[in-house]
């Protein structure tokens, strides 16, 4: 699947002032499904939009977006059908949930499309193992008894139930702790293992560095910049005001002066600890 | 100060069950500490910061500010403690409930029903410090994400209360605007103008935000399980793991130099500036 977006603009119908800012300006790229992507850009740059608009919940003023070569708003488009083949967890996606246990929740998306009741519930399973949560445990549980985090993972399982050829995740990290982040990590990977790509607009470099091959900069509704996550380093010189090392990056090149021959392979923070452990004593 | 004895709360979920989010803590936070709390999604953190200013009430111990203990059945020293003990959620759009900026500053000043002269000068002052004149006249909800967060804040400081607790305000703000949070809790807490000293609780999922504050406090299935210096506790990692929070890299990288004989004397040694 090949999504498109050909000089795109949006701005918010509200009457009174124009919003400061998270309009669309005149933005055109091209993704394929199976690419891992990270959106990037300030507070109000526009990646909420853009998402909203690559599933069709927002309509652009001008320009065109399509998937293999149809526009989505053409009169014979499917938009329904689109929602299901490109799955969007929203910001904080548990506020969402409604329905009284945890398989509930994720057999809604699924049962929505009219699918089988016995694929339903295979498909809730492996949403559950997808996430990492054991269903033996979670499936009957109340979503009162879920932790944040876990009430997080329930929401993106009840999206991935749905087997979307692509995912779009808003911020899927803000505000979880530390194991909460590692399911995220890990759920962004088997996604890839799977062969099925995403967009991941986040502040998080640390998390987009290690699930994305290629990042996005939006400024002002704006694209900035496109580039593979290779050039990461390189584009934090060119856009010191959107990127910036992240501290890890940071910590690498201060340890390289001090004499350390740290590998260009180690980006992350998890790298950098393993290599660091496996460093030979220096003798006094 | 903020005195917590023997504090506990259990709650009643949905389905009835009991679970006990704030188990038997007892602290003291002195006048001008600048305390940072972490913890794991669902450790207390957040039940924690309600304890303190009456938006909940333990079940059992006691809570007090200062002199006043915070109680249900004492409407007017709940008032009394809400005026005292300032909160900065992690969504501003929560909090906003005025048309525009200006009346969102006032808002609070206006149920003390304080003279309006005072009022204007106080409201003027904020708009000033926050930098937010030019947007005096919009919608809280016209603002950029990084305005709404002064705006928070500003509302809350007007009231010039002696104790801010913010409850993860920075989750899903962009660096720059995490910096420039981190600049105001740093410039309220050496602000000396008024003689009472701020006392600043900054609750947060970033490790490295508690090398701003002098004492860090982590919770774990609502107990306090460290409580210490930060620069002091965040080289435990073994410990800190344990309670799912990650060191900042600069003290994981330490440790390990430091094992491998590497010649360093402080984790300050591995940290450029700014600390964020």
């Amino acid at each position: 699947m090949r999504i498109t977006f050909q000089d795109v603009f949006y701005t918010y119908n509200i009457t009174g002032p124009a919003l400061p800012s998270a309009h669309i300006d005149g933005v055109s790229f091209s993704v394929d499904s199976r690419e891992t992507i990270g959106l990037v850009g300030a507070n109000g740059a526009g990646k909420t939009t853009l998402l909203q608009l690559i599933t069709g919940l927002e309509k652009p003023d001008r320009g065109q977006i399509t998937v293999d070569g149809a526009d989505i708003h053409g009169p014979d488009y499917e938009l329904s059908a689109l929602r299901s083949r490109i799955g969007l967890v929203f910001q904080s996606p548990e506020f969402q949930l409604f329905e009284p246990t945890v398989s509930e929740d994720i057999a809604f998306g699924p049962r929505n499309l009219g699918w089988a009741e016995e694929r339903v519930h295979r498909l809730v399973s492996s949403a559950l193992q997808a996430v990492g949560l054991d269903a033996a445990i979670f499936a009957g549980k109340s979503i009162y008894e879920l932790s944040e985090g876990e009430k997080r993972r329930v929401a993106i399982a009840g999206i991935l139930a749905m087997e979307p050829a692509f995912m779009l995740f808003d911020e899927p990290t803000a505000g979880l702790d530390d194991s909460g982040r590692q399911h995220i990590t890990a759920i962004l990977h088997g996604q890839k293992a799977a062969g099925k790509g995403y967009i991941v607009a986040s502040h998080d470099m640390e998390l987009l560095l290690e699930t994305v091959s290629r990042f996005i900069v939006l400024e002002n509704g704006r694209l900035l910049a496109d580039f593979p996550t290779g050039e990461f380093a390189q584009y934090c010189e060119k856009l010191p005001h959107i990127l910036e090392p992240t501290r890890c990056m940071r910590l690498v090149s201060l340890l390289r002066d001090k004499g350390i021959p740290i590998p260009d392979t180690v980006r992350t923070r998890d790298a950098l600890l393993d290599f660091l452990d496996d460093l030979t004593p220096q003798k006094k | 100060m903020l005195t917590f004895d023997d504090v506990t709360v259990v709650y009643k979920n949905v389905s009835g069950q009991a679970k006990t989010a704030i188990d038997g803590i007892s602290l003291r936070i002195r006048p001008g500490e600048f305390v940072t709390i972490m913890g794991a999604n669902g450790s207390g953190k957040t039940t924690f910061a309600r304890l303190c200013n009456g938006l909940i009430f333990s079940t059992s111990g006691s809570v007090c500010v200062d002199d006043v203990a915070v109680r249900p059945d004492d409407p007017k020293a709940i008032l009394e403690i809400r005026r005292r003990v300032g909160m900065v959620f992690q969504n501003p759009d929560h909090q906003f409930v005025s048309t525009t900026v200006e009346r969102e500053i006032a808002f609070g000043l206006e149920n003390l029903g304080m003279d309006r002269e005072v009022m204007r000068t106080r409201v003027a002052e904020m708009l000033e410090r926050f930098d937010l004149k030019s947007a005096r006249m919009k919608a809280p909800h016209q603002l950029s994400g990084g305005q709404k967060q002064r705006l928070a804040i500003a509302s809350v400081l007007v009231m010039r209360p002696r104790y801010l607790i913010f409850d993860e305000p920075a989750a899903v703000l962009d660096m720059r605007h995490r910096r420039a949070l981190m600049q105001a809790m740093l410039d309220l807490f050496h602000h000396t103008s008024t003689n009472t000293p701020h006392t600043l609780i900054n609750i947060t999922q970033h490790p490295e935000e508690a090398l701003f504050s002098n004492r860090l406090i982590i919770l774990h299935q609502g107990k306090i399980v460290l409580d210490g210096p930060p620069e002091k506790l965040l080289l435990q990692e073994d410990t800190l793991v344990r309670f799912d929070i990650r060191p900042p890299v600069e003290f994981s990288a330490f440790i390990r130099l430091k094992k491998n004989k590497f010649p360093l004397t402080s984790v300050d040694e591995l940290f450029l500036s700014p600390i964020l």
